[in-house]
């Protein structure tokens, strides 16, 4: 087993007296992907927005690589190679899809103060843009318009400019979420592609797509860990199937 | 890009307006040159505010301050004998930048509403300093006591020159905003406006682009107001007042913000609308006002976008 890539410890996050984040910490190694699992509220999102700088703790240590990034700002942590997905989808609506992973390669690409040479035309954004978009499959949907792709479509976009920055690691914050079984299916084929070369930070309620994933799994409830371990371990955790995998576990 | 239709309008205004000094004389009827010559600096006013307004999504009420500080860079320097053109523009276009940095840094750590409100306030800081300014002539303004001087490569002090000088002046302006918008910065400035957030997810310092954007606009400004002082011979407050700021934000509604050109038709028919309606009633404004809610319900893209049938789609 090699280093770990993201180190998180005892971190805290509270709004107003609810403990969202409660003395969490956590090893992401490189080149896995490990799902973070847990019922509604159990401060998922929140856990990726503190590591993506959106959200700032209240105490604790976030270490990536080997670089204290607890008090970074989210576009710097994404400069070091931490690259997140939205649980909403966030794209460029007004862009085609093409443009919106150009972006993503610009955005790695050094500073963009350049002034005069058309972007649109740069081989060297072009490239990298369309490598990027025949991962998730919309090579052939390059020139359409966001708001026009369809929301299967538009979450593939996401990985594919989350990709284009050439992360070190990605989070992606429910990638499956609003999609239909078919959907879904593409999108686990799309991030199994992935496994073994990408450290992937997964949080995702569909646990099918999560035991098909995942190497490792942390159980997150009411903020704090309750379990860690491969699927095989969390599948026969008595904590975790008391805590949440409960009913719906029993009849899978 | 701009749509074939966009280019074919574009170009027709251009050419009626490379002829407007040709017809004046030929009618002798110099007025028309002067509010020709008028439209095309306000609309490098109007094409600056564009860059930060249609492609930043950042609306500054207070774009006429930059103008205004241009211009009165211009008078300051010739009341004290300093007419050399050659350092009375690069000086005006500086000073707008400098203000343009300061003001740029306070305003853009808000957004939507608060910019506006914020953008407003300096600028009307700016408007009443210029009334205190009493040794420049205070509220009354102050006559340019001689248009800047150009040695020899070119006498401004014939009015057709400086015509055909600011005609040049406003196609490069539109070359530069061409080449800007669609250059990498342009992108990160549109993404930016799109989704700001995002930007920064993907690794972006949007503030930083977003400040250079104001700048930029800012210089233009200033350039313009260079040109106006030097069209009017005269400065005052009145360039600066919160008003001419709403001029500029309905020249570039008008015309259309999603195009580049938009702003520049915008212009035009702004101050040629207000000629033909004040000519008409003393109340033109009545007229005005429900021609441009029309213009802003019914032709989302502006002028151009409705006659180019082509909508706002954000290039």
């Amino acid at each position: 087993m090699s280093e770990p890539l993201l180190e998180v410890r005892g971190l805290y996050k509270s709004f107003g007296g609810v403990l969202a984040t409660d003395n969490l910490s956590l090893s992401v190694i490189k080149g896995t992907i490990h799902a973070i699992i847990g019922p509604n509220g159990a401060g998922k999102t929140t856990l990726i927005n503190q590591l993506s700088g959106i959200q700032s703790s209240d105490s604790g240590r976030v270490k990536f690589g080997d670089k204290n990034i607890t008090h970074l700002p989210s576009h710097k942590r994404a400069a070091l190679g931490l690259s997140r997905t939205f649980q909403i989808t966030s794209v460029f609506l007004e862009f085609t899809a093409l443009e919106n992973v150009m972006l993503a390669v610009q955005a790695q690409s050094g500073h963009s103060f350049r002034f005069w040479h058309p972007a649109r035309d740069d081989e060297s954004l072009i490239g990298p843009a369309l490598e990027a978009l025949k991962i998730v499959g919309l090579a052939d949907r390059a020139d359409v318009v966001a708001q026009f792709l369809s929301h299967g479509e538009r979450r593939g976009l996401e990985i594919a400019m989350a990709l284009a920055t050439e992360p070190l690691m990605l989070l992606l914050d429910e990638p499956m979420a609003g999609m239909g079984p078919e959907e879904s299916g593409r999108m686990v084929d799309i991030l199994s592609q992935l496994k073994g070369n990408q450290t992937v930070l997964l949080v995702e309620h569909d646990m099918d797509a999560v035991f098909a994933l995942a190497d490792r799994i942390t159980v997150l409830v009411y903020g704090a860990e309750i379990a860690t371990g491969s699927p095989e371990e969390i599948r026969s955790d008595p904590e975790v199937r008391k805590a949440y995998l409960g009913d719906e576990w029993e009849s899978a | 890009m701009e749509s074939r239709a966009q280019k074919l309008i574009l170009l027709g205004f251009f050419g009626g307006l490379f002829c407007v000094p040709l017809l004046a004389e030929w009618t002798s009827t110099p007025f028309y040159l002067d509010l020709a010559r008028r439209m095309m600096i306000l609309a490098i006013g109007a094409l600056s505010l564009n860059l930060i307004m249609g492609y930043g999504g950042l609306i500054s009420f207070g774009h006429a301050a930059y103008i205004g500080i241009g211009a009165y860079t211009v008078g300051i320097c010739a009341e004290h004998g300093l007419t050399n053109g050659f350092i009375q523009w690069p000086l005006a276009i500086l000073i707008s930048g400098a203000f343009a940095i300061v003001f740029g840094a306070i305003s853009l750590r808000t957004r939507g509403v608060y910019f506006i409100m914020i953008t407003l306030a300096l600028a009307q800081m700016m408007y009443f300093l210029g009334v205190s300014l009493d040794r420049y002539g205070g509220d009354d303004g102050l006559p340019l006591s001689e248009r800047s001087n150009f040695q020899d490569l070119i006498d401004i002090s014939n009015n057709i020159t400086l015509y055909y000088l600011v005609f040049l002046a406003l196609v490069l302006c539109l070359l530069f905003c061409h080449r800007l918008i669609h250059s990498r910065f342009g992108m990160v400035l549109q993404g930016a406006r799109s989704n700001e957030k995002r930007m920064q997810g993907l690794g972006f310092p949007t503030l930083r682009y977003q400040l250079t954007a104001f700048v930029i606009a800012g210089m233009m400004a200033g350039f313009a107001g260079a040109l106006l002082a030097n069209h009017t011979d005269f400065i005052n407050p009145d360039l600066m007042h919160w008003t001419r700021s709403g001029d500029l934000i309905i020249m570039v509604l008008l015309g259309g913000m999603g195009s580049l050109a938009g702003p520049v038709i915008g212009a035009l028919v702004f101050l040629l609308l207000e000629e033909v309606l004040s000519g008409i009633t003393e109340y033109w404004q009545l007229i005005f006002g429900p021609f441009l809610i029309l213009v802003v319900l019914f032709a989302r893209g502006g002028l151009l976008g409705f006659f180019s049938k082509r909508g706002n789609q954000g290039e």
